[in-house]
């Protein structure tokens, strides 16, 4: 079949650009939440399994677009609501006792332990299983069809459309909003950024409320086109911290990140499936690699500052 | 007294439990440049700090423009038409010069009056006005040091608080700078409480002066009296002498 193998690349290619749209996507909500508080922020992932869950128990409310439209907006309003909780009640009083990023690292750690299996605990308690998986009623749809095995989704028109949109809506806010910049001037200097008459507990309230909505926004197309379980957000984290660290904690640069990284592991997984027949659970190896080989060469990231942007403009 | 746009009643400050400004009265009135000198660890910054609301108040009041603010958070010290240059990390510098500059005038609406306050200081500052779109971060010394005090003129404010704005410049850029401030009052109309190292330098340019020493005011006057004063160099003495330095 000679067929079978240029299909199977476009295929592997497609779900790549899905895969890494995705990941791209969750690592703009990490990399902002690092930019404004520099939180490495490992409870991240936990916002997206609630995103999830959350638009799988209401995308049904409503049939077709409607219900997924639904769904997609209390994601984001209950992870968006569960990233404030995690700062207003977990980071922010440590880091008004001084704590270092690398305490609220570890703290971070603790919050997504609580939230991750809070949340396995209650679908115990409540479902008397482990292993309740959830996605919106409403399934992903094929759009276009290639020879017959590879197809166009609608989660792929999804996270792609939304990973570029977002990832440029935020390098715009960033440098050319005042809010962005009351982000940037917060996480530059705190204390000048006060004296300048920034409130900046409402600048971090504002960061943490969207970094939530992007994880949200996440969990939503995950659970559209996949099926969540507790533990999903928590093994992508790998990869959405590959993408952000690889995109020097920019917001292009994820976006960039992610995708190269989602169509290495699938184009490899693909490449080792069909001539060797198995190997796709080494896929994670590929993102650790290509962050190494990445802050081997070029340790600021695949792409520079986006401050540094500002200066040439 | 209408004129009196500063003032600080018994005023004690510090940072963790032990007060290192002590019962302090100073005032500043429309119009003054006011400068407080002082030996080395005399509670000179701190005290600024503690007016401004950046260290902790435990006891008496600030009053500006017969209102007490002595509570008021420092963004809100801004909003009522205070403004505040510190010694150290007085920029932003992963921002540029005019972001700099817009975050000072980040509480003002009207995008005419910012480019206006932004016109101001480039009047004031003429070299910024090239730099505008670097990151001050990278800029020297005494480039940042203007930025610094551009950033806090841009709400212009009644009252511009300054600590040690020449520190760790050469004596020339120093010199300028103050000179500068001159400037400022002069044109923006700002009164000026200003805390220097060089006691010459300060009490020369200002209007009046006070002498601080162990979080306590010793001596106050117009910078001719305090200079001659025939117990400055004891005040002063074994930590830091009063003529010509840096």
């Amino acid at each position: 079949m000679p067929g079978t193998f240029f299909y199977g690349s476009i295929g592997a290619i497609f779900d790549g650009l899905l895969v890494g749209s995705l990941y791209g996507l969750m690592a703009l909500g990490l990399t902002l939440i690092y930019r404004v508080t520099k939180i490495p922020n490992f409870a991240y992932a936990e916002y997206i399994t609630y995103g999830g869950y959350a638009a799988a128990a209401t995308a049904g409310l409503a049939a077709g677009f409607k219900g997924a439209a639904i769904g997609a907006l209390f994601a984001i309003l209950v992870a968006a609501a569960i990233a404030l909780a995690s700062d207003e009640l977990g980071f922010k009083p440590l880091w008004r006792r001084g704590a270092s990023s690398l305490h609220l690292l570890v703290a971070s750690i603790g919050i997504g332990l609580v939230l991750r299996y809070g949340l396995l605990g209650a679908i115990v308690l409540f479902f008397s299983t482990r292993y309740l998986e959830a996605s919106t009623p409403q399934r992903s749809v094929a759009l276009v069809q290639l020879g017959g095995i590879v197809s166009i989704t609608s989660a792929h028109v999804l996270a792609v459309s939304a990973a570029v949109v977002l990832a440029v809506g935020l390098w715009f806010m960033f440098t050319r909003t005042r809010i962005g910049k009351a982000m940037r001037a917060t996480a530059s200097n705190p204390t000048l950024a006060r004296i300048s008459g920034i409130n900046i507990f409402a600048v971090r309230r504002i960061t943490w409320l969207i970094a939530g909505g992007l994880a949200g926004l996440a969990g939503f197309t995950y659970a559209y086109y996949n099926f969540v379980n507790p533990e999903s957000g928590w093994l992508m984290l790998l990869w959405i911290f590959a993408a952000a660290t690889m995109g020097g904690f920019t917001f292009l640069g994820a976006l960039i990140s992610g995708i190269i990284l989602g169509l290495a592991e699938q184009y490899i997984s693909f490449l080792a499936q069909y001539f060797v027949g198995t190997g796709a659970q080494y896929s994670p190896i590929i993102a650790l690699a290509a962050m190494f080989i990445v802050l081997l060469f070029k340790p600021e990231g695949v792409i520079r500052m986006e401050a540094l942007a500002v200066r040439r403009a | 007294m209408n004129t009196r746009i500063l003032e600080t009643r018994r005023l004690s400050g510090g940072y963790t439990d032990v007060p290192i400004v002590h019962e302090v009265d100073v005032h500043v009135d429309k119009g003054e440049i006011v400068a407080l000198v002082g030996p080395n660890g005399a509670g000179k910054s701190t005290l600024l700090k503690t007016i401004y609301g950046v260290a902790k108040v435990f006891g008496g009041n600030v009053i500006f423009e017969s209102r007490d603010v002595t509570k008021l958070p420092p963004e809100r010290k801004t909003m009522i038409g205070m403004g505040f240059v510190p010694q150290t990390d007085n920029v932003f510098p992963d921002l540029t010069v005019e972001e700099n500059l817009e975050m000072g005038a980040y509480l003002i609406e009207d995008e005419n009056k910012i480019r206006d306050a932004m016109e101001l200081v480039f009047n004031i500052f003429p070299a910024l006005r090239g730099l505008r779109n670097v990151l001050a971060g990278s800029l020297s010394g005494g480039q940042q040091r203007m930025v610094a005090v551009g950033r806090a003129l841009m709400t212009r404010p009644k009252i511009l608080l300054l600590d040690e704005p020449t520190a760790g410049l050469a004596p020339k850029i120093a010199i300028e700078l103050l000179k500068v401030l001159q400037k400022i009052r002069e044109e923006a109309g700002v009164s000026i409480l200003i805390v220097e190292q060089h006691a010459r330098r300060a009490l020369e340019l200002s209007d009046r002066g006070y002498v601080l020493v162990y979080g306590k005011v010793v001596l106050e006057g117009t910078g001719e009296e305090i200079l001659s004063h025939p117990d400055l160099q004891r005040l002063f003495l074994g930590v830091q002498k009063v003529g010509k330095e840096g």
